[in-house]
């Protein structure tokens, strides 16, 4: 039971976490608070990978998107100095179907929190039902056994396409010969 | 009985894919549209993950895994495209760049 209510708790927390700064990324006008506000929502899906019991994916969630990929927005948002004033304000009837969706989506997920709390009286009724974790679920073992076997060509490929984004990056950017 | 995680799990997810839907049709603006890209793809890595929970199966993390890879490259291309489409036009509005090229 303790466990039912700490992961329905901890799915609103972050749920809410995600589902409030994706909306900010998508609604704010500084560009640099909306990237801001992602980082936000990726903090919180990381709080549910953990949830799920994916932690090894949880904590690259945070090194690597929250703390590269992001940061790199962050670095591009300002090299380029866009202010608020260069993005066209966001539509109103719009923005109020965005707000409509975020309410929709966060009701739904609230309604199943409610319905499991408030269908407490009997063990066997509880609609959350979390099964205990397999040994060594989402921990780098299996995770390694099966990159290097099963999945060892993709990941091979995934190098290839690693090294095509760096030099492509580096041509992209580089400054044109004058001609 | 499980299934119920799973829903909570696949509504947020959803939920996060319309509002980057939302964020990639309306923002007009370069940047910001990859901002909601990036959004869409968490929501897909987080549906790869709730049915790999749902399955007990955890490899189904290495999709997730790799999508990240992925989308750390399509960034690096993008952004490099941004710098380079700033550098040209000193604008990033999609009302002002309709040609592809410079």
């Amino acid at each position: 039971m303790f466990v039912v209510v700490l992961t329905i708790v901890s799915l609103s927390v972050c749920g809410a976490l995600a589902l409030i700064g994706g909306a900010l990324a998508v609604t704010l006008r500084d560009p640099i608070y909306a990237v801001l506000a992602l980082v936000k929502a990726m903090l919180g899906l990381a709080g549910i990978y953990f949830l799920l019991g994916a932690e090894y994916v949880g904590a690259i969630q945070v090194i690597v998107y929250a703390g590269a990929i992001l940061v790199t927005f962050l670095f591009v948002v300002m090299l380029v100095n866009l202010s608020p004033e260069d993005i066209p304000p966001f539509p109103r009837g719009i923005a109020l179907y965005g707000n409509l969706i975020l309410a929709v989506a966060w009701l739904l997920l609230l309604s199943t929190a409610l319905s499991a709390i408030l269908e407490i009286p009997a063990p066997e009724q509880v609609l959350l039902h979390v099964e205990p974790l397999p040994y060594l679920y989402g921990t780098l073992p299996p995770l390694g056994k099966a990159l290097f076997t099963a999945y060892a060509f993709p990941f091979e490929l995934l190098s290839v396409t690693l090294l095509i984004g760096i030099v492509g990056a580096s041509l992209l950017v580089q400054k044109r010969p004058s001609s | 009985m499980k299934v119920e995680l799973l829903y909570a799990v696949l509504t947020l997810s959803g939920g996060l894919f319309s509002l980057g839907l939302l964020g990639l049709l309306l923002r007009r603006n370069l940047l910001l549209a990859f901002l909601a890209i990036e959004l869409m793809l968490n929501a897909a890595n987080l549906n790869f993950l709730a049915f790999s929970r749902y399955h007990n199966e955890p490899t189904g993390a290495i999709f997730v895994l790799f999508g990240i890879c992925l989308a750390a490259v399509e960034a690096v291309i993008g952004l490099g495209l941004v710098v380079r489409l700033f550098r040209a036009h000193e604008d990033l509005g999609f009302t002002k760049l309709t040609a592809l090229r410079w």
